[in-house]
């Protein structure tokens, strides 16, 4: 972690000093200057001795110890850190409890772990992760979740009941392999049966946090809308915890979904709001990709309605020949790793031996299918029932999904935000690994966690607290809502607009020319479609158009990491691919690109390295 | 084809309304969810909820032509149709409804009863009697369309519906779970079931045999004596 240090030092910025320059003064001069706020009203005495300004807009201020945004894998086995220290903690949950993300699927997740660890004695004994990335702060995650009870004890006492079994009852591994075990058919929702139901925990669903509430360096918290209603909803926290899913919603539109099968309810809202705070975000041109079914439209890389194919089941994988990638030496050998596979596909469409989408093809006759996870055989059944659609007639085309995504803030080896004191990055550290995939998450919600309840025992509460950022981002969302323009646009269309410019740039691989391409068309957007844009309805009661309209602002910012990143990283790296660059180079990019905007827009990078 | 789709919005609306749309059948395999999306993208904002577009998240819940189904992997016909929001829980708005209170009594009874934590050796065990159950109810998205097209819950809406139903048999055939759930089963209704086979019928999850989970639970309540008496 001396790399952090180092960066501070010379940046010659701490946290503090860092945020009376940051964002939050343009947000304080944007509201100042609203015509029509009323003078600021005498208030009672409480008691309190902070300057109180009051929006006009009604709010509800809850109150905790430890604020975690999210409520997925990560979120989980946080709380599960938290559950013998007495401490109250809040969830905020965009979707339903329960029912968002990945973790709110009845979804067939596998689990794996490393049967290895708990005869681990030091991190030394921790094997490398293999990826760009942090290793002290990995190896500290590791050492913290799985010297005791290895993941399947753990998320069988969480209400699971591990419905792979071999014929005597005993547990059947997918993976059994000295390093690695993997069982298939995990339903993380029944975890979220489990952590509903602890009195320390309350749970503020279908509510997006839209900014995070930073005074003088420090994060108190994090406000949001309760969309079913509209209201505004002030969490104030001793610690704030970042457990929200990456976001991959700007890779094309495909009729109901981009190229992805995360969900759309992950936008990067937490990310960018820290962004536009004057914090950096770093790793937003690594992302993970799978080989995943491109036909019937509706289904396009949905894991719950299509067939697929990744380092797990790479031997079905061929050309447009029918040639397959296993018999082809130079292919052969990348096919173990997940980012191996789609180094592979994107040689073979190189070749010009692709498909017309840019994909690859997947042999699905039924001696195939048959061995194919069971999510993909279930997927099938359902297709051929439903819709008469028989995926074992004819070699499947693939595509490479997106489906997870870095763009994640940076912490330091207490998992605390590099930039704002008392917020910690449970969704950090993947590096280019790409997106916190669940093993990741777990580890790092355990490790967060126990970091926050250490950090808040020697907590002292603020010496002032103005809630000044609470009005001004109500000013903002108020206007988002209810704005005019001349020549309006909907949310929607400038969402798609995003969606389209990056159709191509967001794939790996990507050429220079298609990424210029594409930073040109999303620069446009900012510049002259945002200026435009506005809601064709006003009600506070889900009000799809505003939450496309906070959704779109924040994709947009993230929508330009990934481009702007990914043209200045000069090398090829796990699933990045650029073609002008076809070397990794450790020499010269074995570091973050961590990303600041300016109020303006402009995005500037520092090096930091790893 | 014409997709006349049941609006209301309470903070504006006297009253619920219908709007007809004109939406291309441009897909031999067309969802609903496809139309009510480009409904949202081509014509005015429309809210309604997704998240999966695979019958996993089960967000998507809502009536076509007076049955319920999922969007996602509802296919949809040339023609004219009509879709209303979910029946059974109340409307947010448009097609949104709000599940929040029905959801949070089944993860109630998901919520597994034990007196001491599992151990390692514990997962060696597992019933073996009851494994295709248990594999096909940890499907369940607990989406509430099988609820919402109950006709024994239409006729008796003190009885809990199917998809309350299957938690309290997969805790039933869950050897980890120690609580008695065949007295939590006919409390809930077990014996107002017809066994009319509904569920299963509109059911996306096909690894749920709902009628031979119905008869298990019948079986092991009759083996404890507790049947409903005929009046």
């Amino acid at each position: 972690m001396g790399n952090y240090e180092e960066e501070k030092v010379r940046g010659g910025m701490d946290r503090r000093s860092f945020f009376k320059l940051g964002g939050l003064t343009a947000g304080m001069a944007a509201f100042a200057g609203m015509a029509g706020c009323a003078p600021q009203q005498e208030m009672a005495d409480t008691g309190g001795d902070n300057e109180t300004v009051a929006a006009r807009v009604p709010y509800s201020v809850f109150e905790t110890d430890i604020l975690i945004i999210g409520a997925g894998f990560g979120a989980s086995y946080a709380v599960d850190a938290a559950r013998k220290a007495g401490k109250n903690v809040i969830m905020v949950d965009k979707g339903p409890y329960g029912y968002s993300g990945a973790f709110g699927m009845s979804f067939d997740i596998m689990h794996t772990w490393d049967p290895n660890s708990p005869t681990y004695k030091s991190e030394d004994d921790i094997p490398n992760s293999g990826f760009l990335r942090d290793e002290s702060l990995y190896r500290a995650a590791f050492m913290e979740s799985e010297l005791g009870d290895t993941p399947d004890v753990c998320i069988a006492n969480f209400g699971e009941v591990w419905s792979a079994r071999n014929e005597d009852g005993t547990p059947f591994y997918l993976y059994d392999f000295p390093n690695i075990r993997g069982i298939e058919h995990s339903m993380a929702r029944q975890w979220s049966d489990h952590f509903r139901a602890l009195d320390y925990v309350m749970i503020h669903d279908r509510t997006i946090i839209t900014d995070l509430i930073i005074e003088d360096g420090r994060c108190l918290g994090a406000m949001g809308v309760h969309v079913p209603t509209g209201e505004y909803r002030v969490f104030r926290a001793k610690a704030t915890l970042a457990a929200t899913g990456g976001s991959t919603q700007f890779y094309g539109w495909n009729s109901t979904s981009c190229t992805s099968n995360n969900v759309c309810d992950n936008t990067g809202d937490v990310e960018m709001s820290l962004l536009r705070h004057g914090g950096k975000v770093a790793n937003a041109e690594f992302c993970t990709y799978d080989m995943m079914g491109a036909f019937p439209r509706s289904f396009v890389a949905s894991e719950g309605s299509m067939v697929g194919a990744d380092s797990v089941h790479s031997g079905d994988l061929m050309d447009k020949d029918g040639n397959y990638l296993k018999d082809d030496p130079e292919l052969a050998e990348l096919l173990g790793s997940q980012e191996g596979v789609i180094q592979a596909a994107c040689i073979v469409v190189d070749r010009g031996q692709g498909s017309e989408n840019g994909g690859i093809y997947l042999d699905c006759k039924p001696e195939s299918l048959s061995t194919m996870r069971w999510m993909y055989q279930r997927n099938a059944a359902l297709l051929k029932e439903k819709f008469g659609f028989d995926f074992t007639e004819q070699p499947v085309e693939v595509v490479p999904e997106m489906y997870e995504h870095s763009g994640e803030m940076l912490v330091d080896e207490n998992a605390m935000c590099i930039d704002v004191e008392g917020l910690f990055g449970v969704r950090s550290n993947t590096g280019a690994e790409g997106g916190n995939n669940n093993t990741a998450n777990r580890r790092m919600g355990r490790y967060a966690m126990k970091k926050a309840l250490e950090y808040i025992d020697s907590y002292e509460e603020p010496a002032a607290v103005t809630y000044e950022s609470v009005a001004a981002e109500i000013e903002r969302l108020e206007d988002l809502r209810t704005r005019q323009t001349d020549d309006p646009i909907r949310p929607i269309t400038v969402r798609r607009s995003i969606q389209y410019a990056c159709a191509q740039a967001a794939r790996p691989s990507r050429p220079t020319e298609v990424l210029e391409e594409a930073k040109a068309e999303l620069d446009r957007i900012m510049t002259e479609d945002v200026p435009r844009m506005a809601c064709a309805d006003d009600s506070l009661v889900y009000n799809a158009d505003w939450k496309d309209a906070i959704e779109t602002l924040n994709l947009l910012d993230l929508a330009r990491l990934f481009v702007y990143a990914s043209l200045e990283r000069q090398e090829s790296r796990a699933s990045l691919i650029r073609p002008e660059y076809p070397e990794t180079d450790d020499e010269n990019w074995a570091c973050a690109l961590a990303y600041t905007r300016a109020e303006d827009g402009t995005l500037s990078y520092e090096k930091i390295a790893y | 084809m014409k997709i006349t789709v049941k609006r209301y919005d309470p903070s504006k609306d006297n009253a619920p309304y219908e709007t007809t749309y004109e939406v291309p059948h441009d897909d031999e395999y067309m969802t609903l969810l496809q139309a009510l999306v480009y409904i949202h993208e081509n014509e005015e904002p429309l809210a309604f909820d997704f998240s999966c577009r695979g019958r996993m998240c089960g967000r998507c819940a809502m009536m076509l032509d007076g049955k319920p189904v999922l969007a996602c992997v509802e296919p949809l016909s040339d023609g004219s149709h009509t879709v209303e929001p979910l029946e059974g829980v109340p409307v947010v708005k448009d097609l949104i409804v709000d599940k929040s209170q029905v959801q949070a009594r089944i993860a109630e009874t998901y919520k597994r009863v034990r007196v001491a934590p599992l151990k390692a050796e514990d997962l060696n065990e597992y019933n073996m009697e009851h494994e295709a159950e248990l594999f096909g109810i940890n499907y369940c998205a607990r989406c509430q369309v099988c609820t919402a097209g109950c006709p024994a819950r239409a006729m008796d809406p003190e009885y809990i519906g199917p998809s309350h139903m299957l938690a309290v048999a997969f805790r039933h055939f869950d050897a980890y779970d120690q609580a008695d759930r065949i007295v939590e089963a006919v409390q809930g209704g077990l014996w107002d079931c017809t066994m009319c086979g509904t569920c299963t019928s509109l059911c996306n999850q096909l690894e749920i045999d709902h009628l031979t989970i119905w008869q298990k639970l019948r079986d092991a309540a009759t083996e404890r004596g507790l049947i409903k008496q005929e009046a």
